[in-house]
């Protein structure tokens, strides 16, 4: 996630490194009925900074109930006002949300993200959707 | 298990025990009421992110608040805890620390009809300088 504040942005690589770009929606399924997620800031982190990150489900025709958006979650790194060294490491449990979000089969499911707060360096995000 | 989404979150700048509306969009819109989907009757999940988005003021702990209000309410005013947030320090910055969680998505049974829904947070304590919410309402 490299854009700036309160800025969507696709999300759209596979798990493989391949551009996936739009999903499109299986056949014979009618819901999302379960979001997995994940991010870490991939580099240093800006100090004492804090985003929280959001996904938007969105694409013409996707959705018969409209965009949708969720709060996934927020990091923050603190070294209050001192110049210090130090390492921090942190392993991040994925946020797993039973969801009933209808689709429409056939059609093109494109994700976006953005986050609030300030520019924290680059956050990395995975999404796992479940359709039924 | 909702079905429609809809998020808003703020930087909470007010002082202790004040609520104060919740209404920037993710993509920096604003939002300043909810209107209730078509054909939807209840809120069936409140997710919410808490983070300090800047130094947090050392030693503080503060409880968060979330409040439904307007039209769109069957029941009226709703208060919800939604979570704290926590700074301790022992010495003059002697080391930094790295907080990461998922969102928390807290299943409720608000009932609601055509109108308006304002969302406002509060948070009690000390203040710990610009504490910052994201929260989702799931309606079904």
């Amino acid at each position: 996630m490299t854009q700036a504040t309160t800025t969507f942005a696709p999300v759209e690589t596979a798990a493989d490194g391949s551009t996936a770009g739009p999903i499109a929606i299986p056949p014979g399924v009618s819901m999302i009925t379960r979001i997995v997620t994940s991010f870490a800031i991939d580099g240093a982190q800006v100090t004492d900074t804090g985003p929280i990150v959001v996904l938007r489900l969105t694409g013409t025709g996707a959705l018969p109930d409209g965009n949708q958006d969720l709060v996934l979650g927020s990091l923050h790194l603190d070294d209050g006002g001192g110049t210090l060294t130090y390492t921090a490491n942190k392993i991040i449990r994925q946020l797993v949300l039973a969801a009933n979000i209808a689709v429409k089969a056939g059609a093109d499911l494109a994700l976006q993200a953005a986050y609030y707060g300030t520019d924290a360096g680059t956050p990395q995000l995975s999404v796992e959707l479940e359709f039924a | 298990m909702a079905k429609y989404y809809v998020t808003v979150g703020d930087a909470m700048t007010q002082a202790a025990n004040t609520f104060a509306a919740v209404q920037t969009l993710p993509d920096g819109g604003t939002l300043s009421s909810i209107k209730v989907p078509p054909d939807m009757k209840k809120i069936s999940v409140i997710g919410v992110a808490l983070t300090h988005d800047g130094a947090a003021t050392i030693d503080t702990g503060n409880n968060f608040t979330v409040q439904l209000s307007g039209t769109g309410l069957v029941d009226g005013i709703q208060e919800l805890n939604v979570g704290a947030l926590m700074s301790q320090e022992t010495g003059t910055s002697v080391t930094g620390d790295l907080t990461a969680e998922p969102a928390n998505y807290r299943a409720v049974d608000i009932n609601v009809k055509p109108g308006e829904i304002v969302v406002s947070a509060a948070y009690d304590g000390t203040d710990p300088g610009s504490p910052f919410i994201g929260i989702t309402l799931g309606f079904e």
